[in-house]
C-alpha cells in the first residue's frame, strides 16, 4: 500500500517537472482552442495535434496529448454552450441547457459550472484511477489467451452496443474496422496479408489517419453543406456562478461524477449514455424538472461532472487491460504505441515511471485547464468570431501535415482522404464510424488471442467456453448484445407508432 | 462577405432521413461485393497450418461475417419515408453544397499529389488560397493568407522538429 502511495507521489512530482509542465499548458491551450472549432471533435482534434508531440519523448508527448485531450472536451463545452453545436456526441447534453442558459445572457455561469463540475469530476475520477488501476491490471495479467479473446469480445460488444442507431449497421461496421485491421503483416506469423504488393501497406493502416479521415475530414466535408451556427459571442463578464445556482449545482456535480465514472469503467461503453442518464437522474431528483432544457445549471453541471469523470474513468479499461473504448482513446492509444508503449496490463510492469507520471498529469492537467479557463475564455469566444471558411481551410491543412508527418509519405495522405469520404458517406447512411475504429486497433489483437488459444488447445474451439472465466465473459457479452437487440427492437415499434399516429408525434415533440 | 462564391442559400439544415433514402441498399450491396473480394482473397492464405490457426483463418471468418452483414443490411434496408417535398432553394442549396464537398476533396487529392514535388510551401499556399476563394474569400485575402500560411506553418513545424517537404524549387 506504502509502495502505490510512493508512485503516485513520485507520479505526481513527474508530472510537476517544469518541462511537463509547460507541456501541459501548451497542450491544455492549444486542445482547447481546436475543440473551441465547431464541428471538430476531440478525437479528430487530437488526431491532428499528434504530430506536435512526435519529438518529445514519451512522458512530455502523453503529458501533452492528455491535456490536449481534458482542453478539447472544454473547448466542445464552450462550443456547445454558444454555438450550440456539440463537438462529440457526449456534449448533447451540455447544448440541452448550456445555450439556453447563454441565450438568457448567463453563457458565463454555464461556462464556470462546467469548468468547476470538469474539474472536481477529473479529480475524483483520477484519484479513483489510481486506487484501481494496479488492482486491474494485477487481475488482468492472469489473463491468458482465452480469457483475452472473451474480454476483447465484451469490449466490442459494447461499442456496438451502446451507440444507439441499428445494431446490424454497428456490426457490420464492427467487421469492417476488423477487416482494415488485418492489413500489413500478419501478426503471429509476420507473412503480409491484403498488401497485394504495395509496401506502404506492409505496416497496416495508420490509426491516425483512419481518425484524421474519418472524423475531421469526414465532418468538416458535411459541414459544407451546412448553413454555418451563429454563436452567442457577448461578453462574458463572470464565470461565477451566483450562490443559489452553486447551491443547485453541488449536488448534481457529484451525482454526475458518480453515474460518469461508474459507468466509463466498462470496457466501450460511449460517453453519451453515462452523460444521458446523470441528466435523466438529476431532472428526476429535482424540485423543478420543468426548468430542464429551458436553462437549469444542474443539467449543465451534472452532464459535464459525468463527462469528465467518465473520460477518466475510461482511461482504466485503456491502460489497465489495453481497450479503447471511444475514439478519442484509440488515438491516445496509438500516441501511445507511437512512443514505444503498448497500454494494457503490462504497462505498469514494464513502463511504471511513465504510467505514474501519465496518471499524475492527468490531475495537474485538469488544475491547469481550470486555472486557464477563467482568464482565457474571452479569447475562445473570440476565435468563433474567425469566419468559419478560414477555419475549415486551417483544419484542411493540418489535417494534411498530421497525415503525412506520420511517415513522411504522401500515401498516408491519400489514405486520410479516403478515410474522409469514407466517414462522409457513413454519417449520410447514418452508420457509426466509432466501432469501426475501435475494431480496427482491437482486430490484431484478437485475431493473436484467439489464434494462440486455439493453438494452445490443439484447435479445439470449445476452450472458449469450458475456461471459467472466457465463458463468463462470453455470456456477458451474449446478453449484451441480446439487451441492445431487444432494446433496438423497441425503440423500432415505438418509431413505427409514431409514424402510424401523428398525432403521438405532435404530444411527443410539444 | 460571408456568401460562398458558389452562391449558397443559408437554409442547409436537413433531417437525416432525407439523405438514405434507399442509398443504405445500395452501399450495403457494394461493400457486400467488397467483402466477397476480400472473401477471395483470404482464401489465398493458409486457412490451418501445422502449429494451428494459418494466416487466411481470421480473414475468412471475418469476411464471412462482413458478407453476411451487408447483405443482411440491404435486405433490411427499407424505403424511408421522405420528408416534406423540399422546394428548390433547399435543393440549389444542397447541391451546392455537394459541389464544394467535391471541390474539396479534389483539392485535398491535389495537395497530396504535389506535396512531394512543389514542396509544402508552394502547395499549402496554393491549397489555402484555392480553398478560400471557392469558400468565399475576396481574391486578395486568399491570395494573402495562402502567401502567409505556407511559410508560417512550415516554421512553425520545424521550430518542433516536424520536417515538411522541401520541393523541387528548394522551397
Amino acid at each position: 500500500m506504502e509502495t502505490t502511495f510512493a508512485l503516485w507521489l513520485h507520479g505526481i512530482s513527474d508530472a510537476l517537472q517544469p518541462t511537463n509542465l509547460l507541456f501541459a499548458f501548451l497542450g491544455c491551450i492549444i486542445g482547447t482552442l481546436v475543440g473551441v472549432l465547431p464541428g471538430l471533435g476531440p478525437a479528430a482534434a487530437m488526431a491532428i495535434l499528434v504530430p506536435l508531440t512526435y519529438d518529445l519523448g514519451p512522458v512530455p508527448a502523453i503529458v501533452m496529448l492528455s491535456a490536449i485531450y481534458f482542453g478539447t472536451q472544454y473547448g466542445g463545452t464552450i462550443t456547445s454552450v454558444l454555438v450550440n453545436v456539440p463537438g462529440e456526441s457526449t456534449s448533447v447534453v451540455t447544448c440541452l441547457d448550456g445555450h439556453p442558459m447563454a441565450k438568457n445572457g448567463r453563457a458565463g455561469a454555464a461556462l464556470g459550472i462546467a469548468a468547476i463540475g470538469s474539474l472536481f469530476a477529473g479529480l475524483v475520477g483520477t484519484f479513483l484511477l489510481m486506487v484501481l488501476a494496479l488492482p486491474l491490471s494485477s487481475l488482468a495479467l492472469r489473463f491468458g489467451p482465452v480469457e483475452m479473446f472473451a474480454l476483447l469480445i465484451v469490449g466490442l460488444s459494447l461499442v456496438m452496443s451502446f451507440r444507439g442507431g441499428s445494431l446490424l449497421a454497428a456490426f457490420a461496421m464492427t467487421v469492417v474496422g476488423l477487416m482494415l485491421g488485418l492489413v500489413g503483416l500478419d501478426p503471429v506469423q509476420g507473412a503480409p496479408r491484403f498488401t497485394f504488393g504495395n509496401a506502404n501497406l506492409f505496416d497496416g493502416i495508420e490509426l491516425v489517419t483512419v481518425i484524421m479521415g474519418l472524423f475531421g475530414i469526414g465532418e468538416l466535408l458535411l459541414s459544407l453543406e451546412e448553413r454555418a451556427p451563429q454563436p452567442i459571442t457577448r461578453k462574458i463578464t463572470s464565470l461565477l456562478p451566483h450562490k443559489e445556482e452553486r447551491k443547485d449545482a453541488g449536488m448534481a456535480i457529484a451525482r454526475g461524477t458518480g453515474v460518469g465514472f461508474a459507468l466509463g469503467i466498462i470496457p466501450g461503453m460511449a460517453g453519451i449514455v453515462p452523460t444521458f442518464m446523470a441528466y435523466a437522474l438529476e431532472k428526476r431528483l429535482s424540485k423543478h424538472p420543468e426548468r430542464f432544457g429551458e436553462g437549469a445549471i444542474e443539467g449543465v453541471a451534472t452532464a459535464e461532472a459525468s463527462n469528465n469523470a467518465h473520460a477518466q474513468a475510461s482511461m482504466i479499461p485503456l491502460l489497465t487491460l489495453g481497450i479503447p473504448g471511444t475514439a478519442t482513446l484509440a488515438v491516445m492509444m496509438g500516441a501511445f504505441m507511437i512512443n514505444g508503449i503498448t497500454p494494457g496490463p503490462f504497462l505498469f510492469i514494464d513502463h511504471p515511471e511513465t504510467v505514474w507520471a501519465v496518471i499524475g498529469s492527468f490531475i495537474v492537467g485538469n488544475v491547469v485547464l481550470f486555472v486557464l479557463n477563467f482568464p482565457l475564455v474571452q479569447v475562445w469566444v473570440q476565435v468563433l468570431r474567425i469566419p468559419r471558411r478560414f477555419l475549415q481551410a486551417a483544419i484542411l491543412i493540418f489535417c494534411i501535415i498530421g497525415a503525412y508527418t506520420l511517415r513522411q509519405n504522401p500515401f498516408d495522405v491519400l489514405v486520410m482522404i479516403i478515410f474522409g469520404v469514407i466517414g462522409y458517406g457513413l454519417k449520410k447512411l447514418d452508420w457509426p464510424a466509432v466501432p469501426l475504429v475501435i475494431a480496427l486497433i482491437l482486430g490484431p489483437l484478437l485475431e493473436r488471442a484467439l489464434r494462440q488459444g486455439l493453438e494452445l488447445s490443439n484447435g479445439d474451439a470449445t476452450v472458449f467456453v469450458t475456461t471459467p472465466i472466457s465463458a463468463v465473459l462470453l455470456g456477458l457479452a451474449v446478453l449484451i448484445v441480446g439487451f441492445s437487440l431487444i432494446a433496438n427492437m423497441r425503440a423500432g415499434k415505438a418509431a413505427k407508432a409514431l409514424v402510424s399516429n401523428p398525432a403521438d408525434r405532435a404530444d411527443t415533440t410539444s | 462577405m460571408d456568401d460562398y462564391n458558389l452562391s449558397r442559400t443559408p437554409d442547409t439544415h436537413r433531417p437525416m432521413h432525407q439523405f438514405i433514402f434507399n442509398r443504405q441498399r445500395v452501399a450495403a450491396l457494394l461493400l457486400a461485393l467488397f467483402s466477397g473480394l476480400f472473401l477471395f482473397e483470404a482464401s489465398s492464405y493458409p486457412y490451418m497450418d501445422w502449429i494451428g490457426p494459418g494466416s487466411g483463418f481470421f480473414p475468412i471468418w471475418t469476411g464471412s461475417l462482413a458478407l453476411a452483414s451487408f447483405l443482411g443490411l440491404a435486405l433490411l434496408a427499407k424505403k424511408r419515408e421522405a420528408a416534406a417535398a423540399e422546394d428548390e432553394g433547399e435543393r440549389l442549396a444542397l447541391r451546392q453544397g455537394r459541389l464544394q464537398v467535391a471541390i474539396t476533396v479534389a483539392a485535398l487529392i491535389g495537395a497530396a499529389l504535389l506535396l512531394e514535388p512543389l514542396g509544402f510551401i508552394l502547395t499549402s499556399g496554393l491549397f489555402v488560397f484555392g480553398l478560400l476563394w471557392l469558400y468565399g474569400s475576396r481574391p486578395l485575402t486568399a491570395i494573402l493568407s495562402g502567401i502567409v500560411a505556407g511559410p508560417v506553418l512550415y516554421y512553425l513545424f520545424l521550430i518542433l522538429h516536424v520536417r515538411l517537404p522541401v520541393g523541387i524549387l528548394g522551397i
